[in-house]
């Protein structure tokens, strides 16, 4: 499977169990929006949002998964190639909070340690009905090398921080991994078949596409 | 349901009804029987309509404001699928907003942009008609529609019906064999055509493939999604995905287009797994009586179709504590693969059918 290289650029998928404030972030975040009366997610699934990072431009591609909880497939198939994740929980519900868990463990399975991720305690406008623990949920954090953050999209808290935060992880990431290409070489490139195809001159480029060809079937 | 009833009567009135004139039929029965019964009179009166079939599902002011098209009907007709509250609200608003015109020819045809019937989701089903059947929550929503159904007949001679329909594509217009040619009344007809386009570029290349299914991608939401891509019949879609993940430009990750083809890709394991029973079925061990006899089932699956609550699930339920039911399961790449040790098994292994 071909990998995106395209530079700054990086995908986002927001996560969590339904009616946590998935949505509302993400159009509080991009639009400036709020609206109290939205129920469950009918349109606005994807949204880009470029933003300028010490003097580096950066897009990020935000993957709503609105609605889409209640049907078991729906991981993979949305957070494969993701850069970063923001897992959402609503400070009022206990469940939603255990759900977070789940995915942090689904995520370090499948994808490993590629990805940033961030955890958001949202709602905390109504503190006053708090059931997560927010010294508990910011331990927890700490232990899978997630940020936390305290969220509101009805008082625009927090959100901002957290992205802005999730895209210096992002692109710390991405320096990292660029710095390791030209050391690791050819095999560890092997399945990013693009890649090969532009960097490298058509002898190796033979060898290595027995490997590709294997790697992706 | 007397409302019902009673705007069904007022619907059909001037058609004569045998049964219920017939004394020895039951009440219930036949006022189901009846309504059932007018309410595919007033389909077939729809059907009548011909080729009108997708402006009258779509649900429309297409025949209002005559001059929009596609995009106009992509709006209205996300609201069949809103929750009926939400319906009977827009239309009262939509009323409102026309009466105004009260003497105008328009008003005619904003009660029959109302009337048609969307097929709701299974929850909408209260009135006890069969699924299918299309039906509402509120009695009083439903005389509106259906009388207004029945005026659908007025409208058979107006031409501005006719004019609005030249701007719309049907399966025959667009040559589709007879086969995948829809009989029913489709809703999201214009999505169904766009996604069934894809098939007709099979020589094309990714990027307008692509392009066939964002054009499709006006209705974001998952169900109908689900629905889009079923009622398109598409053969290979699997494998057409398959192909696009493959060779498709691997930014579209940052993206609207990736994000509707992950959409599609999505619908297809849905439709799979539309059978809940599928993955617990697969699995079935048996030992009857006292035998060491024990028939396993192998299940295969694939870790990126699969979500790992799944996985664990079915660890939980068939292999914990490992080996101790005789069972034994390896994990590669590929999928899970499961064997027996029929010496070590200790306790019997039942099948799990579910709930």
């Amino acid at each position: 499977m071909a990998t995106a290289s395209r530079k700054n650029q990086f995908k986002v998928v927001l996560l969590g169990e339904g009616c946590v404030g998935k949505t509302s972030l993400m159009l509080r975040y991009v639009q400036d929006k709020f609206n109290d009366k939205h129920l469950t997610t009918l349109q606005a699934s994807f949204l880009n949002k470029r933003l300028n990072l010490d003097g580096q431009r950066v897009n990020i591609a935000i993957w709503d998964t609105a609605g889409q909880e209640r049907f078991h497939a729906l991981g993979p198939i949305y957070y494969r190639d993701s850069n970063g994740a923001i897992l959402v929980y609503d400070i009022t519900d206990e469940d939603s909070f255990c759900k977070v868990k789940n995915w942090v463990k689904e995520l370090k399975k499948m994808l490993g340690e590629d990805i940033a991720l961030c955890i958001a305690g949202n709602k905390i406008d109504l503190e006053k009905d708090r059931h997560v623990d927010a010294s508990e949920a910011e331990a927890y954090a700490k232990t899978v090398g997630a940020k936390h953050f305290h969220t509101s999209a009805k008082l625009n808290k927090g959100i901002e921080e957290m992205f802005f935060e999730l895209s210096k992880k992002m692109l710390e990431r991405q320096e990292k991994n660029d710095a390791k290409v030209p050391r690791d070489g050819m095999v560890e490139r092997g399945t990013n078949r693009r890649k090969n195809v532009v960097i490298v001159d058509e002898q190796p480029q033979r060898q290595g596409g027995g490997g590709c060809c294997g790697g992706g079937s | 349901m007397s409302l019902l009833e009673r705007a069904i009567d007022l619907a059909i009135s001037g058609t004569t009804d045998t049964d219920s004139n017939h004394p020895a039929v039951p009440q219930v029965w036949k006022t189901g029987h009846k309504s059932i019964k007018q309410v595919y009179k007033l389909q077939s009166k729809i059907l009548d309509l011909g080729g009108s079939k997708d402006q009258v599902t779509q649900g429309t002011f297409v025949c209002v404001r005559e001059d929009k098209e596609s995009s106009q009907s992509s709006v209205t007709t996300r609201q069949s699928f809103t929750s009926p509250l939400l319906a009977a609200k827009s239309s009262v608003s939509q009323k409102n907003q026309m009466s105004h015109q009260e003497n105008s020819p328009t008003l005619k045809k904003v009660e029959v942009s109302e009337g048609p019937p969307s097929y709701p989701r299974s929850q909408n089903c209260t009135c006890g008609l069969p699924a299918g059947v299309p039906v509402h929550d509120s009695g009083v929503l439903t005389c509106s529609k259906i009388t207004s159904a029945s005026q659908y007949e007025d409208q058979k001679n107006s031409p501005k019906i006719y004019t609005n329909l030249a701007t719309h594509h049907t399966d025959g217009s667009l040559a589709s064999s007879p086969e995948y040619q829809d009989d029913g009344m489709a809703p999201y007809y214009a999505a169904v055509e766009c996604m069934k386009s894809i098939k007709r570029l099979t020589q094309s290349s990714p990027a307008r493939k692509i392009h066939a299914i964002v054009s499709a991608a006006q209705y974001e939401f998952m169900d109908v999604w689900v629905y889009v891509v079923l009622k398109s019949k598409l053969q290979k879609l699997a494998s057409t995905i398959a192909y696009l993940r493959q060779y498709s430009n691997p930014n579209l990750a940052f993206s609207e287009a990736g994000y509707y083809m992950a959409s599609v890709e999505f619908c297809i394991c849905e439709a799979v797994a539309l059978d809940p029973t599928r993955f617990y079925r697969t699995v079935c061990c048996t030992n009857i009586g006292q035998s060491k006899k024990v028939k396993v089932s192998v299940i295969k699956v694939k870790p990126e179709n699969t979500s790992l609550a799944q996985i664990e699930m079915l660890e939980q339920v068939f292999l914990c504590p490992e080996n101790e039911n005789g069972l034994s399961c390896t994990r590669t790449n590929y999928g899970i693969a499961m064997d027996t040790q029929c010496g070590s098994r200790q306790r019997p292994v039942h099948s799990h059918p579910s709930t």
